[in-house]
């Protein structure tokens, strides 16, 4: 059984090495992807469009794309095609990586790659479980880890970011009792349930009592959504810094979270843009619309509802994207902790907080909106904002819009949805995952198929996905390849039987 | 224990296939059935397992509270210590996932059973404490057998505050024992050392017989059988299932227990006799009150006698009840209380009174109880809840905020009509409505007008008025005939449809997005128009006599009476 290991490894990407260069692999392979799995001990070799890895059970080819580093062990001697190539192979040459080099060069540059890997892995192994987890500061953190460390500082940078942008715009600091916020990211589900105490499919949470603490769980099939939901609990924080003894109204707080949960980081410039637009979410409104359903603000402000983040999500967008609005916006977010015209009441936990009537008069007082015409006209504004100016560029929203559609039982629009996803091009393999879960249960069993083995193209180390294949062939009157498949994902994965198959 | 107490509990043991046998005397738990004996720490007290549990073979709490006081809230929580010995049977894990058919009279019965995997899996399935992770794992041999030892830290999420859980588990002939004790992490040195020496003392010994082959340890009597036939059939099944219950926890009764047997009920008590009778003189006189008040329900249904089992105070009840045990479905008849240190009149006694309100109601007739209004259900819960045994007959009191409450609605005109409580649908009943309620809650408000509803229909004042005597009455039998009308319905149109030989024909697909939509939009609707429809109907058969001014007056008089 080959163990996927998190590890951080030194940059070597599989596109340097020519295909076919490569040899048979053993104890000193190495397969590391850019979602922080590595595989140790594979039998694999180099091939045109990524790496051939050879399990009991049959090949898979992993794409170059989700290679981020790769060591084969043994060393094959290059063939010289050029009457050049062929002089400096005379000479003693060797070919590595594309570059004519001495033997003793070679081997100095494959002898230090993989100490730094043997440690790299050691360390990672002593550190991999939460009792011996890694620990990092940064100037408003305090972060402890178990995922890779090269994934880890891409979310501290980014967490970084987020403080400064948020501390900018709000004028907050942090209280000098409570420090550093603590943030606690877990590398696999498991870890994240039984070590942070969340449960079901929580993603992360943010505890306002005691010392405040952030826990991340970071779901390497989906990182753009713990990115997401990490942003939208961290902003809970951030909006903690404003006044630490108040309860933020389920709107705006949640609302405003979801509007900085939209936050975009560019790695190589290290900048993060943020009030971005949630597709999903502006998917979820227009099929509200489509309905004939349209929230309006009285309805937000005076009840506690789920639309809060998505209508109310929208509304904040509506008034921090619009310079008439925005500056009078925040004041009224500021003012509903502190401003002595307000009625603030108890709530749990020893907190304060405002209930709807009040908020919704302290809402209408700082907007300006002295009638029930204003409100309705700035109402008015607003819903034309969500029809005319948001948009839905790229395959995310519809993603999250497909997959709300199946979980809800409207098969028709998932699948539409799915097939808009596929046409415009997802490089999700749970989109195919997912859209052969629904093409399972409508009988469309070779298409079905199809589409598994679609989502084991764009990522073939998956077990759940080789799991759901074999299972659906085996059913389908492939018994042989379908058991070979489901075997083979036992060998990626021990659990992939427990989650492969589930949703059908 | 009497010695004929004693000699009762072990020969329902020796029938039951022999279960825990303790030693009191020696200061050691000895389980011949599954082969292990350990010292738990002095003055620990024994909890009994539950009726229906599959995997806990012994627990003990500790003799004292330890308290956490977290330094940010400056909130107090109070924390007892707690052993759990948990068995992992061999056998039994290797046929994880597996459904297991039961064949009665012909009617297949499935049972998923899934066991834990190891005690790992144990613990992430049934941890409530909070957030935890392994600090330690060490393997080791004690005393000539493979041990896993753990020390597992709880941290986030700890509601009564850090805590340290000390693990060890034995690698046995077929079956694995965890020995899991819970304590605070500030308390670990102190409580720690006698842990220490409970988790040395563990020993295995020879096995009396063989290990269940099955997760599910007791006799299981589903609700479906327990329903299943004619009324005779139900009452010779009901007397069985209720004639094992009472046998499994007598067996299962540690050696401080006691337990007294009545025709009408199983009394097993912690606590001193005169306590745990009162609480049994007062079941009692509730089930003769449920069958004078409510005999036109499920007339001739038989009843099965619950297991009233009375804990010595509310940690042992907690301790107790804490495990796999049933669900909100279950077919248990086991009520579960404790000698309430606030006196007779406190919540424990409301609890236990709600819980025999469903299980009469249910053994008499379940489709009539499951089909209740919610003013109906809420409204008998509530009124009954106080209810307490007094002389000969029953005292009902309501609960002082409650009181109050309706008061003040009846003095400023703002209560429900109780025609519109009546009519109301579940939606509406628990909607979330202004802010500023009696309560804080919609809800409970409804619940209390619900409950002083009822009271003012099981009144002497309404049986004095032609409008409102047997009102109740009429309302509940015209329910139960809509429920049973319907379901005959229900039941012919499948007959129709099985000759006409379209019982398998499923129900047009949608071929749009449009009537997709439309169709979920519709099953949403469906209950709800369902829900009306028996509102109605039943309201039509049992109110209709009744004029606006017939209300006028039960308003006046229901108002008037708080």
């Amino acid at each position: 059984m080959h163990t996927p290991l998190f590890l951080c490894l030194a940059l070597l990407t599989v596109s340097a090495a020519p295909p076919g260069s490569g040899s048979q692999g053993g104890g000193d392979s190495m397969l590391s992807l850019t979602d922080g799995r590595v595989f140790v001990g594979l039998d694999m070799e180099h091939a045109e469009d990524g790496v051939l890895v050879h399990f009991d059970n049959g090949d898979v080819t992993v794409p170059a794309r989700l290679v981020r580093d790769v060591i084969i062990g043994g060393i094959e001697e290059a063939v010289a095609e050029t009457e050049d190539e062929k002089k400096k192979q005379e000479k003693g040459y060797v070919r590595f990586e594309g570059e004519w080099m001495q033997p003793g060069r070679r081997d100095k540059i494959v002898e230090e790659r993989l100490d730094a890997r043997r440690a790299e892995i050691e360390e990672m192994t002593e550190h991999g479980e939460w009792a011996n987890h890694l620990e990092d500061e940064t100037r408003h953190f305090q972060f402890k880890y178990t995922i890779p460390r090269f994934v880890f500082e891409g979310y501290r940078d980014r967490m970084e970011a987020y403080f400064d942008i948020f501390a900018k715009d709000w004028r907050v600091k942090q209280p000098r009792d409570k420090g550093k916020l603590t943030v606690n990211f877990y590398g696999s589900r498991k870890e994240f349930n039984r070590t942070s105490g969340a449960k079901g499919g929580t993603l992360a949470y943010f505890m306002f009592l005691g010392d405040y603490d952030l826990n991340v769980f970071f779901d390497r099939l989906d990182p753009e959504r713990t990115e997401t939901i990490m942003y939208h609990e961290a902003n809970h924080y951030l909006q903690k810094l404003i006044d630490t003894r108040f309860s933020y109204p389920h709107w705006p707080g949640e609302a405003l979270a979801e509007y900085y949960g939209g936050s975009l980081w560019d790695p190589k410039k290290k900048k993060l843009s943020v009030g971005l637009v949630q597709e999903g979410r502006l998917v979820e409104i227009r099929s509200d619309i489509a309905q004939g359903e349209r929230l309006g603000i009285r309805d937000l402000i005076l009840e506690d509802r789920y639309e809060d983040y998505t209508w109310g999500w929208s509304l904040v967008h509506f008034l921090m994207n619009d310079k008439r609005y925005e500056s009078k916006f925040k004041k009224f977010f500021v003012g509903l902790t502190s401003d002595s015209d307000i009625r603030r009441v108890d709530s749990s936990f020893a907190l304060r907080t405002v209930e709807g009537p009040d908020m919704l008069e302290a809402f209408k007082s700082y907007l300006g909106l002295r009638t029930d015409e204003d409100l309705a006209e700035l109402e008015k504004e607003w819903h034309e904002y969500i029809e005319e100016t948001l948009e839905i560029k790229g395959t995310k929203g519809m993603e999250s819009a497909a997959l709300a559609a199946k979980s809800g039982g409207r098969k028709i629009r998932a699948k539409r949805l799915f097939e808009e996803c596929i046409a415009a091009g997802t490089p999700s393999p749970n989109v195919y995952h997912h859209y052969a879960q629904l093409l399972w249960s409508q009988k469309e069993k070779d298409a079905a198929i199809e589409a598994w083995r679609e989502a084991i193209a764009l990522d073939p180390l998956i077990g759940a996905y080789h799991h759901a294949l074999g299972t659906a062939l085996a059913r389908n009157g492939k018994e042989e390849e379908g058991e070979r498949e489901q075997a083979l994902a036992l060998e990626l994965d021990p659990q992939a039987d427990s989650s492969g198959w589930s949703g059908l | 224990m009497s010695r004929t107490a004693r000699a009762l509990t072990l020969a329902v043991a020796a029938l039951t296939g022999g279960v825990l046998t303790p030693d009191a005397l020696a200061q050691k738990h000895v389980d011949t059935r599954f082969g292990f004996e350990f010292s738990p720490p002095r003055d620990w007290t024994q909890i009994p397992p539950q009726s229906n549990e599959h995997w806990m073979v012994a627990k003990y709490r500790a003799d004292k509270d330890y308290f956490y006081t977290d330094p940010d809230t400056g909130w107090t929580a109070r924390h007892t210590p707690e052993t759990l010995v948990v068995a992992f049977i061999e056998s039994v894990i290797e046929g994880s996932g597996e459904t297991v058919v039961e064949e009665d009279e012909g009617t297949k019965i499935s049972i998923l059973q899934k066991p834990y995997l190891d005690y790992e899996d144990f613990l992430d399935r049934t941890y409530t404490g909070g957030g935890f992770f392994i600090d330690e794992k060490e393997s080791t041999e004690v005393g000539g057998v493979s041990v896993t030892q753990y020390s597992i830290k709880v941290e986030k999420l700890a509601r009564t505050g850090p805590k340290r859980i000390m693990t060890w588990v034995y690698d046995g002939d077929g079956v694995d024992f965890a020995v899991q004790t819970e304590i605070l992490e500030k308390e670990v040195d102190k409580v720690g050392k006698e842990v220490s020496r409970m988790l040395k003392s563990f020993k295995l010994i020879e096995r009396e017989g063989e290990l269940p082959t099955s997760a599910r340890v007791n006799t299981f009597f589903s609700i479906e059988m327990l329903d299943r036939g004619t009324s005779e059939e139900r009452a010779e099944t009901r007397q069985r299932s209720a004639e094992t219950t009472h046998a499994q926890v007598i067996a299962g009764l540690p050696a401080d227990w006691d337990y007294e047997q009545r025709d009408s009920l199983l009394l097993v008590y912690h606590c001193d006799k005169k306590s745990a009778q009162r609480i049994a003189d007062h079941t009692e006189a509730l089930y003769n009150w449920f069958d004078d008040t409510f005999e036109y329900v499920g007339k001739g249904e038989y009843v099965r006698p619950p297991v009233l089992r009375v804990c010595a105070d509310s940690d042992e009840q907690r301790s107790f009840s804490t495990g796999r045990g049933g669900g909100f479905f279950s077919s248990g008849i086991e009520v579960v209380t404790h000698k309430d240190q606030g006196g007779f009149i406190g919540y424990a006694m409301d609890n236990v009174n709600s819980r025999l309100l469903s299980l009469w109601f249910q053994d008499r007739d379940r489709a009539l109880w499951w089909a209740m209004p919610a003013w109906l259900r809420y409204g008998l819960v509530e009124y009954v809840q106080k209810a307490r045994a007094k002389g000969r007959g029953m005292e009902f009191r309501m609960d002082d905020l409650a009181l109050e409450f309706v008061r003040d609605l009846a003095r400023n005109g703002s209560g429900t009509k109780p025609q519109d409580l009546m009519r109301m649908g579940n939606e509406t009943f628990t909607a979330k409505g202004d802010v500023g309620s009696g309560s804080g809650s919609r809800a409970l408000d409804r619940i209390w007008e619900s409950g002083a509803l009822v009271r003012f229909l099981l009144s002497k004042d309404a049986t004095r008025d032609k409008r409102t005597k047997g009102l109740l009455e009429r309302y509940i039998i015209s329910l139960d005939e809509v429920v049973e009308e319907r379901e005959a319905e229900r039941k012919a149109k499948r007959e129709l449809e099985k000759e006409e030989g379209e019982e398998d024909d499923e129900e047009e697909e949608p071929e749009t997005e449009e009537e997709e939509a439309e169709r979920l939009s519709q099953r949403r609707e469906l209950w709800k128009e369902r829900e009306r429809e028996i509102l109605d109907d039943v309201w039509f058969r049992a109110l209709r006599s009744l004029d606006d001014s017939d209300w006028e007056r039960i308003e006046k008089a229901y108002f008037g009476s708080f």
